[in-house]
């Protein structure tokens, strides 16, 4: 069985770190308990996102580039064995769930008990919905989303009409037979030759621009670009266009997808007091999606100038011109875009304009900081495991804040990380500034995502 | 009249703790043709990359057109500059048509009739994204995206590691064209040895970061090969013992 995990949890380096701190979370979840009442419930949640999040997020995708790749298609019986360990993984997440609800009812005050098997079938329903969603592109099946979406629909009906939630007497037998069947169907699939196929583009701004060039005809006009050397720098058509899509992606995608789980989960969408918007939660998820887009999109960029090094007038201070430029004009769009977003919320909710403005700000730094912080992480050659170290900061600090916010405390006394924020992201430009004017292009290159590589 | 393009003092360079170049020295003038061999690991892509200011040398100088490489700023200096590099640098969604017309973007000089010429002879397929060539084709357009601009000096390393030995051929006629008239010239890396000799008038063989042979390649045939070793001459040229001996043999020899 272990070793059946490992191939999830331990393979890569950056791996077995995170499943250390992801043990390291479980045990604060579970002995939550010996911690002082006040932070109980932030420690219950950091410590649930920690022990879940990393190895239930990455399962889907590790075992789809697990199942895909090459190397491994003539080991007997793999896949079958990758989707065993998938179910394990999904299995193991269900009864930390679990553990989890007996550690609550055991120490918790609250009046309200948790009944282990409801949860533990509510939870293994939840993980393999995702884990199972995440794996139509590998197995073509649309049918098997069919059957992962259907117990979604019924434990959100089941919610609705008791928030308590006992699916052992709501619909526990659709429930299993869904989820039963939506496994048996990926291990059929499994047993299906291994399809090899590009993946799909490799970023969403791609597919958003018209394609000037006819097929098999010369065409020496590029067509709708805002600068050549935007293009070689991101990897990716550069315009206007793909720029505002990639904001807007990255700033709207956290809060609706995290809005999605409340409704499945039946919770109430408006604020139970004032029965408005919840604009606070809204927004905090907003902030974490645009500094993790940044960050990732950001941190190539270093390894990526090599292509303008002989093309584009220009020492490497120069470089970094153009890119710090590049760079100032994706945070004046997350500015432009966050702004209409905090006023839509403002309009809606009728907020303290407060509230809005600071989110407008924090979008801003906290962008500046996560992507310089990249460009200087990429640029000096660090090895991965700071990323992870910050990646693993960043969760913990949005968990905090989220739980924070959950029990009950305003939101200004988070005002004060804005200035801090900027403090920091203008420390860590100067010193991404000074590592990019001496960057070796032997040494960094740019990360590839490749399709058909065949000879 | 001939001039330094290229000049090396006595580079060296260190990735970590590991020495990959060890105290090069060597000059590029117009119209040579140099074919650079060396094992897997040898410092080729390094020495490449260094001498068109990819990486900053741990001490000695590389200079190109006579300015210092790693803080080379002047665009008509890059521009006389055409680089195939190992691993291509295409936009995976970009259609080939779409990229050559992006990289001429930043020339004022591109060809595009010799593009399109070439990319017909060498049946590119320009209407599919790079995502869906084959590594042959995807080389075949980085090729092309860095001779569209008619360098004076074109850099290839190991540019016909993927092509099947039909493109190679065209590949290499085409280079042999270019390069009669004398004022092209071009560094290249393989491992093929036949294409060297077929097309270089020099050579050098990097082994354990070290130039060992930089030797027209004429001489090198007939008058065996001096080796600039650590340590004593392994073949001196006087001795003759690489005399006539094909350059497949010799570099044999060279890394027993």
């Amino acid at each position: 069985m272990m070793r059946l995990l490992s191939l999830f949890l331990y393979y890569f380096r950056w791996q077995r770190i995170m499943t250390w701190v992801s043990l390291a979370g479980a045990i604060v979840m579970l002995l939550y308990f010996v911690f002082p009442p006040s932070i109980r419930t932030p420690a219950l949640i950091a410590g649930g996102g920690l022990a879940l999040g990393f190895p239930l997020s990455f399962a889907g995708i590790s075992f789809r580039q697990l199942i895909s790749n090459r190397r491994f298609a003539l080991v007997p019986r793999l896949r079958m064995f990758a989707a065993a360990a998938l179910l394990l993984l999904t299995l193991a997440g269900a009864l930390t769930v679990c553990a989890a609800a007996i550690s609550l009812n055991a120490y918790s005050e609250a009046e309200v008990t948790l009944e282990p098997v409801a949860v533990t079938l509510l939870a293994f329903t939840l993980i393999s919905a995702y884990v199972l969603i995440s794996q139509w592109l590998v197995v073509y099946s649309m049918g098997l989303i069919g059957f992962v979406l259907l117990p979604l629909v019924a434990i959100r009906v089941s919610f609705v009409s008791d928030p308590l939630f006992d699916p052992l007497t709501v619909e526990p037998l659709l429930l299993v037979v869904a989820v039963c069947t939506g496994w048996i169907w990926l291990f059929l699939a499994m047993r299906r030759p291994a399809v090899h196929r590009s993946l799909a583009a490799p970023h969403w701004g791609a597919a958003l621009c018209s394609d000037p060039a006819s097929p098999q005809q010369w065409h020496p006009d590029f067509g709708p670009v805002a600068s050549p050397a935007g293009a070689l720098m991101r990897g990716f058509r550069d315009g206007l266009r793909t720029r505002l899509a990639g904001v807007a992606l990255g700033l709207l995608f956290f809060p609706v997808a995290m809005l999605g789980v409340l409704w499945i989960l039946g919770a109430p969408l408006l604020d139970s007091e004032s029965g408005r918007f919840p604009s606070a939660f809204f927004l905090l998820w907003s902030l974490f999606g645009i500094a993790a887009q940044s960050s990732m999109l950001f941190r190539n960029w270093p390894a990526r100038l090599r292509y303008l090094w002989l093309r584009r007038a220009g020492d490497r201070a120069e470089l970094w011109r153009i890119m710090d430029r590049a760079l100032l004009n994706d945070l004046t769009l997350v500015g432009v875009v966050a702004s209409m977003i905090a006023l839509a919320c403002m309009f809606i909710t009728a907020d303290d304009p407060r509230y809005p403005l600071s989110y407008v700000a924090g979008c801003v730094t906290l962008t500046a900081l996560s992507s310089y912080f990249g460009v200087l992480s990429r640029a000096s050659g660090w090895h991965s495991i700071v990323d992870a170290v910050v990646l693993i900061a960043v969760m913990l600090l949005c968990l905090f804040n989220v739980a924070a916010l959950r029990s009950g405390d305003s939101l200004e006394r988070l005002y004060w990380l804005i200035p801090l924020l900027a403090a920091c992201a203008l420390v860590v430009r100067v010193l991404a500034r000074r590592a990019l004017l001496r960057i070796d292009w032997c040494a960094i290159r740019p990360m590839r995502i490749t399709g058909k590589q065949t000879n | 009249m001939t001039e330094t393009i290229i000049k090396l003092d006595q580079l060296e360079k260190c990735f970590d703790s590991h020495e990959v170049l060890r105290s090069i020295s060597a000059e590029v003038r117009t119209g040579d043709v140099i074919g650079l061999l060396g094992l897997n690991g040898a410092g080729k892509t390094t020495l490449l990359e260094t001498a068109l200011g990819f990486a900053v040398p741990d001490s000695g100088s590389t200079s190109l057109f006579g300015r210092p490489a790693s803080a080379i700023a002047d665009e008509r200096i890059k521009h006389r500059i055409g680089f195939v590099p190992q691993q291509d640098e295409l936009i995976e969604t970009m259609k080939g048509s779409e990229f050559l017309g992006l990289i001429g973007r930043f020339y004022s000089s591109w060809n595009s009739d010799l593009i399109g010429r070439l990319a017909r002879d060498w049946d590119v397929p320009l209407g599919k994204p790079a995502m869906k060539l084959s590594v042959g084709q995807r080389q075949k357009l980085s090729i092309l995206a860095a001779l569209g601009h008619e360098p004076e000096l074109i850099v290839l390393d190991e540019p016909v590691a993927s092509l099947d030995p039909l493109a190679r051929r065209i590949f290499l006629q085409e280079l042999i064209g270019m390069v009669s008239s004398g004022e092209r010239t071009i560094v290249f890396s393989t491992h093929i040895v036949s294409d060297l000799e077929r097309i270089a008038n020099r050579v050098w063989v990097l082994k354990d970061g070290r130039l060992v042979v930089d030797e027209a390649l004429d001489n090198l045939k007939e008058s065996g090969v001096k080796v600039a070793q650590a340590g004593g001459s392994r073949f001196p040229a006087s001795s003759g013992v690489t005399a006539g001996m094909s350059l497949e043999e010799i570099f044999l020899e060279l890394h027993k």
